[in-house]
């Protein structure tokens, strides 16, 4: 194995539900102590997906550490077949010069480890209320103003420039910023595999010991430098990531209630963010826990913020009179907007909401695409070398969306009106 | 919620950008296509220049892609905001329609002080083919990369890359146009010699 010196030796370890145990050293466990980083253990991975799937309650904090222990599995993996390669190629970026392989071990570990550190509370749905709309930007602050002087001291100088150039996904850092975001990143490798497990579904599992077995590292012929690639035969547990990724998202992320919720805490978070967070640090000093007690004391108050707290507290939630399925296309997306309009028109008294969930499953681009904008190749690398394309090998890639967008019409009212509102629906579903 | 306008999927700045970047090519090049690959890339050049687009990009094999100016093209689309003009399924070609001024005066404050960006972005490059842009993205990517690892880089030096990546694809003399042309858009920063 290849550790930086001193206290960078995995002493330390914890269980993890997921991945067994993750080991780390005393060093990553100072960061790991940090409150930047404690925070993430109130910061629920799935924000409220627990009205649906009550057991949806995990966080930020363990997701991270998972991360981290699958990327370092690939890294290691990666390193045993590719070590000379890597040393040239990462030994391009200055900061790693010297001990090319240990640094960017450390690194990755790292970045894996931060980067959802910047979540606000209630993650995603919370992001409206801060400052730039990004988590990632407050990531990038807690990296480059928060941590910066514990990371450059406890690991090597120049620790926390690196890791922001890698969170801005910097070319020149190549493949190690594609192992923690990419197609076969690890981010999504874990959080697909701990959602379904704290949900209690099956559909994101995949053979993770198999896809960490399976990658390699191939020269890219168009850039030269290195890049992640399948082995011949590991392409089928590519494959069941993305359908895991298709199937959380159209089944879990996406259900009709996360949604309705996510709309209610955007909405309550935009507003009591304007006046909260003036600063990237003051979205450190909150969580889900001291956000959720600002929910239930304003649902008590009359107030700009009432309506949507005691939607949440109350749990009183719109009814989906329309949706579109999956894949709305352009028709698909132009009737919704008919219907709503109809609907408006015919039922004043009802409040109505769109909500258009937009979301891209893949980037790779597939045979018979016609004026795609291609984005990302793929590779098999063959047992003689050659690379072939894996999108355009595999008979299941082409046949799973790139994109899901699923539009839905929500209703409230009295109950005896909504009986009306979806009766209309199904005659306008008919003739629209 | 009751008072639904006609943006109903397109009510943001990113689309806004859209829309005035369609109206920039109606008028910078009426008789070219607008196609998918084109909006993503002129996209990209004109937030490179530095208006204030709300979309990520992601540098991936080709140059750059946004997930978000896909959508987005959808939601115009959806909205009247802009439509598909083009008389074959397999190509789009993108031009105003009914609601675009309805979007652009809403966002007027925001997108019209980058109107110059636009029309630089969309002047230089509109009329490029999407093969054209492919090289043009490439060109701008390597730049962009050296630059990163090694400062200002010299035309040689970008063009040398871009030709050990693209081999014969494309001809030096193409190569070197377009790459006059991205310096005098001001995409490329230039090595001033004497």
């Amino acid at each position: 194995m290849y550790y930086l010196a001193g206290d960078n030796q995995p002493t330390q370890r914890v269980r993890c539900p997921v991945h067994g145990f993750i080991r780390y050293s005393r060093n990553e466990r100072k960061i790991i102590d940090h409150p930047v980083f404690q925070r993430l253990r109130h910061v629920r991975q799935l924000a409220m997906e627990y009205f649906v799937y009550p057991g949806a309650v995990h966080t930020r904090f363990e997701h991270s550490l998972g991360v981290m222990e699958l990327a370092t599995q690939v890294f290691d993996h990666l390193v045993q077949y590719h070590h000379p390669e890597m040393e040239k190629d990462l030994g391009q970026v200055p900061e790693l010069s010297d001990k090319p392989i240990a640094k960017a071990r450390q690194l990755v570990r790292l970045l894996a480890l931060l980067h959802d550190v910047g979540h606000p509370a209630f993650a995603h749905a919370g992001e409206k209320g801060i400052p730039g709309k990004d988590h990632e930007k407050v990531s990038i602050h807690v990296i480059a103003k928060v941590l910066n002087g514990l990371l450059d001291e406890q690991f090597f100088p120049g620790t926390s420039a690196v890791l922001v150039r890698l969170m801005e996904k910097s070319p020149e850092l190549a493949f190690l910023a594609q192992l923690v975001s990419g197609e076969v990143d690890v981010d999504r490798a874990d959080y697909l595999l701990r959602d379904s497990l704290h949900c209690g579904v099956s559909y994101g599992l995949y053979d993770s010991a198999k896809l960490v077995e399976s990658l390699t590292l191939v020269e890219d012929p168009d850039s030269g430098r290195l890049q992640l690639a399948f082995d011949r035969g590991g392409e089928h547990t590519f494959e069941a990531l993305i359908l895991a990724r298709y199937q959380m998202n159209t089944q879990v992320y996406f259900h009709k209630i996360r949604r309705i919720y996510d709309h209610y805490l955007e909405e309550y978070c935009s507003s009591w963010g304007a006046e909260n967070y003036k600063s990237l640090d003051d979205v450190l000093q909150h969580d889900d826990m001291s956000v959720m007690m600002e929910i239930r004391k304003d649902a008590k108050v009359d107030g700009p913020r009432q309506k949507w707290a005691k939607r949440i507290t109350e749990r009183r939630h719109h009814r989906v009179v329309h949706e579109t399925g999956d894949n709305a296309d352009h028709a698909k997306l132009q009737r919704a907007k008919r219907i709503l309009t109809r609907l408006e028109e015919s039922f004043p008294s009802v409040d109505f909401y769109l909500d258009d969930s937009p979301v891209s499953i893949y980037k790779l681009s597939i045979p018979g695409e016609q004026e795609a904008p291609q984005v990302q190749h793929l590779y098999i690398k063959e047992r003689n070398g050659n690379l072939t394309l894996l999108a355009h090998e595999s008979a299941i890639i082409s046949k799973i969306p790139k994109r899901v967008r699923t539009v839905r019409i929500f209703a409230d009212g009295e109950e005896s009106t909504l009986k009306d509102v979806r009766e209309n629906v199904k005659g306008m579903e008919k003739t629209l | 919620m009751n008072t639904r306008s006609e943006l109903v999927y397109s009510n943001d700045l990113c689309s806004a950008f859209l829309t005035a970047i369609v109206k920039a090519f109606e008028v910078l090049h009426p008789s070219t296509y607008l196609g998918r690959t084109a909006i993503q890339k002129l996209t990209y050049f004109t937030k490179v220049l530095g208006a204030p687009i709300p979309c990520s990009f992601g540098i991936y094999t080709y140059g750059p892609y946004s997930d978000k100016v896909t959508f987005s093209v959808e939601s115009l689309l959806a909205d009247d905001v802009i439509e598909d003009r083009s008389q074959n399924p397999k190509y789009s070609n993108y031009r105003l329609a009914r609601n675009a001024a309805a979007i652009l005066s809403r966002f007027a404050n925001d997108v019209n002080p980058y109107e110059g960006h636009i029309n630089r972005a969309v002047g230089a490059l509109g009329a490029f083919s999407p093969s054209d842009l492919e090289l043009i993205a490439t060109l701008h990517f390597i730049a962009k990369r050296q630059a990163q690892i090694k400062g200002t880089p010299s035309k040689a030096s970008v063009c040398q890359e871009f030709k050990s990546i693209k081999m014969d694809k494309f001809k030096d003399s193409d190569i070197s146009t377009w790459y006059d042309a991205l310096a005098q858009a001001g995409l490329i920063e230039q090595v001033h010699h004497g």
